[in-house]
């Protein structure tokens, strides 16, 4: 009787440990596509981490061709509108190695400091939390394949609002843009 | 006679200790040898004669680097911003990964970070020259194993060495840090320390 209690134990450990190892993650839920009359914009975050979307459209500040997508460097919205923003990850990294968000964060943040103390804060998605209420929306850090959605009120106050990747040195590889609130 | 001698010994070695003037004891020199590399603006540079009579805070980093890189170059950055600009005082950024950390990619790299490049020099050069740099200073990498993207761009990581090196204006190897964790305020009086030198 002992010895087949030691040999449950052992099974049960050995399933636990298994379990552990994340080789089993679960499948992250489907996003679903809400045609509710906010204005979405769709985002990628690629390996030359560079934000970018799939073409120019009216109220995005696109730049040069990257791949398939052209990047994007700018939104313009208007005070108070309602606007959602579906971030996607495509990378061929591991997200140890790549992964983004984006962070948008008040008029008057030192956006370079905010980088810099969020490189330590992976245990908070990598947002530091002395930044945390400078910051206004933010999604998930995402890795290959992951996708994540915020929904928010563009402040009342016309600016220019910095947005940024804050995983480690992405800032300073140029994975920032700009809200205009005009 | 050596009754004499112990307890100075053990005098002077608490005094040390206490006042911390061991912490900067020469460890190495760099008077045998030289390094043909080039710097971010595409020029030459004989390492480390050309920066002969500067104190030199030198780290190792490469641009592709997702974590301990970016630490070491914003630490390095805090401490070359608390220490007025003094002409004999140098930062130099050495580049493990020369096959893709051009002097473009450097000069970039140090716009990006906004490190004020008048004293600020990011190294690269022949694999032969960097691997040879490396071993004196004592840095260990290991590259990953390359993969390659869908239009042959190749992916790899280099596990490496996490320090930064203080040399005087002797070329002398005084003080090792822990790159991506070192107080910078420490650094900060080591290297005005060396400067009075």
């Amino acid at each position: 009787m002992r010895k087949l209690l030691f040999t449950s134990l052992i099974f049960a450990l050995m399933f636990a440990f298994t379990a552990c190892n994340g080789e089993e993650t679960p499948e992250a839920p489907e996003e679903e596509v809400v045609d509710d009359g906010v204005r979405t914009i769709e985002i990628v975050g690629n390996d030359d981490m560079k934000f970018v979307v799939s073409e120019p459209a009216e109220g995005l500040i696109t730049g040069g061709q990257a791949g398939e997508f052209v990047i994007l460097e700018g939104i313009e919205a208007s005070p108070g509108e309602e606007l959602r923003i579906r971030l996607t990850t495509i990378s061929n990294l591991p997200p140890s190695a790549m992964s983004h968000n984006l962070a948008i964060v008040d008029l008057g943040t030192d956006v370079d400091s905010f980088a810099r103390a969020s490189i330590t804060a992976r245990d908070n998605e990598y947002i530091a939390p002395e930044y945390e209420d400078q910051v206004i929306a933010t999604t998930r850090m995402l890795g290959d394949g992951e996708t994540d959605t915020i929904t928010f009120t563009v402040p009342e106050t016309p600016g220019e609002y910095d947005y940024v990747c804050t995983f480690p040195g992405h800032f300073a590889g140029g994975m920032v843009g700009i809200l205009y609130v005009e | 006679m050596a009754t004499i001698f112990r307890p100075l010994a053990i005098l002077t070695t608490l005094l040390l200790i206490i006042t911390g003037c061991d912490r900067l004891a020469v460890q190495d020199n760099l008077d045998d040898v030289e390094y043909e590399l080039v710097d971010q603006f595409g020029d030459p540079v004989n390492f480390p004669r050309s920066f002969e009579g500067k104190v030199m805070l030198v780290g190792y980093v490469y641009t592709h680097c997702p974590d301990i890189c970016p630490m070491i170059t914003y630490n390095m950055r805090d401490v070359q911003r608390e220490i007025d600009k003094n002409d004999d005082f140098l930062l130099v950024s050495v580049s493990f990964d020369p096959d893709r950390d051009t002097p473009e990619v450097l000069y970039t790299y140090a716009e990006n970070y906004r490190l004020d490049q008048d004293n600020w020099r990011l190294l690269t050069g022949e694999r032969s020259e960097i691997e040879a740099m490396l071993e004196k200073l004592r840095i260990s990498t290991v590259k990953t194993p390359t993969r390659f993207t869908d239009d042959n761009t190749p992916i790899y990581f280099i596990d490496h060495t996490d320090k930064i090196t203080l040399i005087d204006k002797y070329g002398q190897i005084r003080r090792t840090y822990l790159g991506s964790e070192v107080n910078s305020k420490e650094v900060v009086e080591d290297v005005r320390a060396l400067l009075k030198e």
